[in-house]
């Protein structure tokens, strides 16, 4: 084979990766507000969580506003998944309200920054989840009350690529979901 | 990822505190063997086609970069010079990486050598495009 015609045909492998890969980077777009219900179903469909996708059970509330309950963010430092400062106080409030309140789900998703392997973000947006899921449980929360699932890196609150918009991206949202527990 | 000849699967993990590449023999009561030391962030590990070098994502003056380690010597070459390198993908010969870098606000895809002489720029006029992968099969 020549060097040109061998060459082409390096070109199109590499073309068909990339349209291939074009698929796994559609959601890399930053959210604004709370993703849509539908567009969350969509996402969750494809299993990349823990999180319950019974259909029609997820659709989102705007939950408790009063004091501490208003902050549904918690951040955390570069590739950590402990929660610290006002972090700990917030998920305190959570607690303890979702213990007096034995029919309110939440979902915890956890988000990472835009830097480091796609594949380990996933990982660490799951391990943060699991951190405030545990802190949840040891302060008064019920375990079916909880769900998480990990978007790693693909959904950014803010865009922008600097430290001040790693901090705000570096998070997980307790979202509380509109169906309730079944009663016991 | 599995080793060539699939006895083996190297895998990234924090257990140590910080994002390190790991060794398993595919066998039961295996222990895993560390395989990287350099720095505090080697992941996404993927091996050459004749299992001698690994690539991986290596954080490197605060910028993450390609890296290709010699597992026999343990030697760490780092190729690329991006701020946000990733995804690397060994050609079949083994004697370059597909990776992709950020450009501006978009993603792109670049190749190196493993020697890390030449590197390639691979435009693309739209898209944003991530993970690339080539193709196993030689020309």
């Amino acid at each position: 084979m020549t060097e040109k015609a061998s060459m082409r045909r390096v070109m199109i492998v590499l073309l068909v990766a990339a349209s291939v890969a074009l698929g796994a980077c559609a959601a890399k777009r930053p959210v604004a507000a709370p993703p849509a219900p539908a567009a969350n179903e969509a996402v969750q469909g494809s299993g990349a969580g823990s999180a319950n996708a019974a259909a029609g059970a997820d659709e989102e509330a705007a939950g408790p506003q009063a004091g501490l309950l208003a902050t549904h963010l918690v951040y955390f430092d570069f590739d950590s998944s402990e929660i610290k400062g006002t972090g700990t106080d917030v998920v305190a409030a959570h607690a303890k309200f979702l213990g007096g309140h034995a029919g309110t789900r939440v979902r915890l998703e956890g988000h990472t920054d835009e830097r480091g392997s796609r594949e380990y973000n996933i990982g660490l947006g799951e391990r943060r989840a699991q951190s405030v899921r545990r802190a949840l449980l040891l302060q008064g929360a019920a375990d079916a009350q909880i769900s998480t699932v990990s978007y790693g890196e693909e959904r950014p609150a803010v865009p922008g690529h600097d430290e001040a918009a790693w901090a705000k991206n570096r998070r997980v949202e307790i979202v509380y979901l509109a169906q309730p527990l079944p009663p016991k | 990822m599995w080793a060539p000849d699939g006895h083996s699967l190297y895998f990234t993990s924090d257990r140590a505190g910080s994002a390190q590449i790991y060794r398993i023999a595919a066998q039961s009561g295996a222990h895993p063997t560390r395989i990287t030391f350099g720095g505090s962030y080697n992941a996404r590990p993927r091996l050459s086609p004749d299992g001698s070098q690994l690539a991986m994502v290596t954080l490197d003056n605060g910028a993450y970069r390609i890296a290709v380690q010699d597992l026999a010597s343990g030697t760490v070459r780092v190729l690329s010079h991006g701020r946000l390198d990733e995804s690397p993908s060994f050609a079949p010969n083994g004697a370059t990486l597909l990776y992709s870098e950020r450009d501006g606000e978009r993603g792109a895809l670049a190749t190196v050598s493993t020697d890390g002489l030449t590197g390639l720029r691979l435009k693309a006029p739209q898209g944003e495009v991530c993970e690339p992968a080539w193709g196993p099969f030689s020309p």
